[in-house]
């Protein structure tokens, strides 16, 4: 049999199939469509909002306090030796000078700043650690500090650096917990109906190995199923999460933390919207060809 | 002229390397006399204990018709899937055309059924399409447009005196539905056709009308082999006669 009239009969028979039981079809497509929303939803915050996460003071931050009347000499060899211990990002100096400016600047109006005759702040060292650093290894960091001269203080706010870790560990996992609920969902959905189409359509797939059909001809109108209700679903879900995302712009532009392309606009393209809307359809045929086998074949 | 010559023998080499259908190929010896069919002593065993063939031989000769008697479980129609392909034995050896039926590939699977007709106990018969619509899927198959398959529908159904083109296949009677499945079955003009108990149930007239269909398909030179219980005084005189009991030739 042609190729083109293998894929005309294939698609008939796809067709009738879904006619035949539109309230399976509906369910499916349901089903997919809530699903992948979900999923491209997640996907878009988890997109929008990284570069967010990635501006959060999140690398922890040791402040050292040198004794007053350290010299310039006496900073920077401190400074080198910090910059040496394991888990040490980077080493900044605030000095006292830039420091007291500083207070000056946030000071109210009226404030006697001529009282402060002479400037009390010490020269501070702030050691940045890596993102990622455990804990174990800013204790030891602090540790360490702590001992060297003229280290006269050290500040290390462990609790809102490991606070911010676990809240964005968990937000993580249930974003992968969601999608992959989601997903698990989508191609359930589809498994069941072509299954059920499989099941259904036995007389005839056993007449067509009968009379000669091989099985890609047998298995065919299924896949074309498959690939026509992902394919549908995933046009759904798509429109959904644009529409969602126009209803929703203003608020997210005013959290200033979705950083929205041009001019507010949806933050995926065309492009990647057809391609999207493509891999919907080849996985839906996918799918559909791992879970068309009949037992004998 | 030089992408002529070359299409020229890539056209050569596809036709040279098509797979070929046993039933299309050289079937005869020198002599003329090669058998179409040919059991050499096959046995077809299920699991441990069920033995539907065994140690079977038989030769079928090109246009003959061949009637396999025995009762239920005789081991009748698990001949027919053997020749059909649906099964494969579990030692000898089945041979169609002069081809080893076990060792055919898939796409010369294909073209073996697709060139042989068989009409199944259950008729097989698809509920959803109408009459001309399910003869017309073995024309398809093959490769056939709807323009020609409904055409060889239409002669096939009008062969077979079944004046039912359009009909849901739940309004048919018993006799019809072998009918259209006999019209199934000859709408490729196939050169072997099987029919298991092709008149079961049906009343003496519907399976005088069915046999006599089987047998001039016979003298048109198309071969024929029939499993039913038992030959009727109503089988046709030129039918060879198979005795199959326990799976064995009954002597």
């Amino acid at each position: 049999m042609s190729w083109r009239s293998t894929n005309a009969y294939a698609l008939r028979r796809a067709g009738l199939l879904l006619w035949r039981r539109p309230l399976l079809a509906l369910a499916t497509v349901l089903y997919a469509t809530t699903s992948l929303a979900l999923v491209l939803s997640v996907a878009l915050l988890w997109l929008g909002l990284a570069p967010a996460f990635t501006r959060l003071p999140a690398n922890p931050e040791i402040s050292i306090f040198v004794v007053h009347g350290t010299s310039d000499h006496e900073l920077k060899v401190l400074k080198g030796r910090i910059e040496l211990i394991a888990g040490v990002a980077s080493v900044r100096t605030v000095s006292k000078d830039a420091a007291l400016a500083d207070v000056i600047r946030r000071t109210p109006p009226g404030f006697p700043q001529a009282e402060l005759k002479r400037n009390p702040l010490p020269d501070v060292l702030v050691a940045t650690l890596a993102r990622d650093a455990p804990s174990a290894v800013i204790e030891a960091a602090t540790a360490n500090i702590r001992k060297m001269t003229p280290v006269n203080a050290v500040y290390v706010d462990l609790d809102w650096h490991r606070t911010l870790r676990s809240n964005l560990s968990v937000g993580s996992r249930v974003a992968v917990v969601l999608a992959f609920g989601g997903l698990l969902v989508v191609v359930g959905s589809i498994v069941v109906s072509v299954r059920i189409h499989v099941r259904a359509s036995a007389t005839e797939s056993e007449l067509l190995e009968l009379v000669g059909a091989g099985r890609e001809f047998v298995r065919r109108p299924f896949l074309f199923v498959g690939g026509a209700l992902l394919g549908f679903a995933g046009a759904l879900a798509l429109s959904g999460v644009w529409v969602g995302w126009i209803w929703l712009a203003p608020e997210l532009e005013t959290l200033e933390a979705v950083p929205t392309t041009r001019g507010g606009g949806f933050p995926i393209g065309s492009e990647v919207l057809g391609a999207i809307w493509v891999g919907c359809c080849a996985v839906g045929v996918l799918i559909a060809w791992a879970s068309s086998h009949r037992p004998h074949d | 002229m030089t992408s002529t010559r070359v299409a020229l023998t890539v056209l050569r080499i596809a036709v040279q390397d098509r797979p070929v259908c046993p039933l299309e190929s050289p079937m005869t010896d020198a002599a003329g006399n090669a058998p179409f069919i040919v059991f050499d002593r096959v046995t077809r065993r299920y699991g441990a204990f069920r033995l539907a063939l065994a140690d079977f031989s038989m030769v079928v000769e090109r246009g003959e018709f061949v009637l396999i008697v025995g009762p239920n479980g005789s081991g009748k129609s698990t001949v027919l899937r053997l020749i059909a392909a649906l099964d494969s034995p579990s030692s000898g050896r089945v041979l169609v055309g002069g081809a080893l039926v076990s060792g055919l590939k898939r796409r010369a699977l294909c073209l073996l059924r697709q060139s042989m007709g068989v009409v199944p106990q259950e008729a097989l018969l698809l509920e959803d399409r109408n009459t001309l619509e399910n003869v017309m899927l073995p024309a398809l198959v093959a490769g056939q447009s709807r323009k020609e398959a409904d055409r060889r529908a239409r002669a096939a159904l009008e062969r077979v005196a079944l004046d039912a083109a359009k009909k849901r296949i739940n309004e048919l009677s018993g006799s019809e539905r072998q009918l259209l499945a006999l019209a199934r079955a000859i709408v490729n003009r196939p050169a072997l056709v099987l029919a298991d108990e092709p008149t079961a149930h049906l009343d003496p007239d519907s399976t005088r009308s069915i046999v006599q269909l089987l047998e001039q398909f016979a003298i048109a030179g198309v071969t024929v082999v029939v499993a039913t219980h038992g030959p009727s005084s109503r089988a046709p005189s030129r039918a060879r006669v198979v005795a199959l009991r326990d799976g064995r030739l009954a002597l």
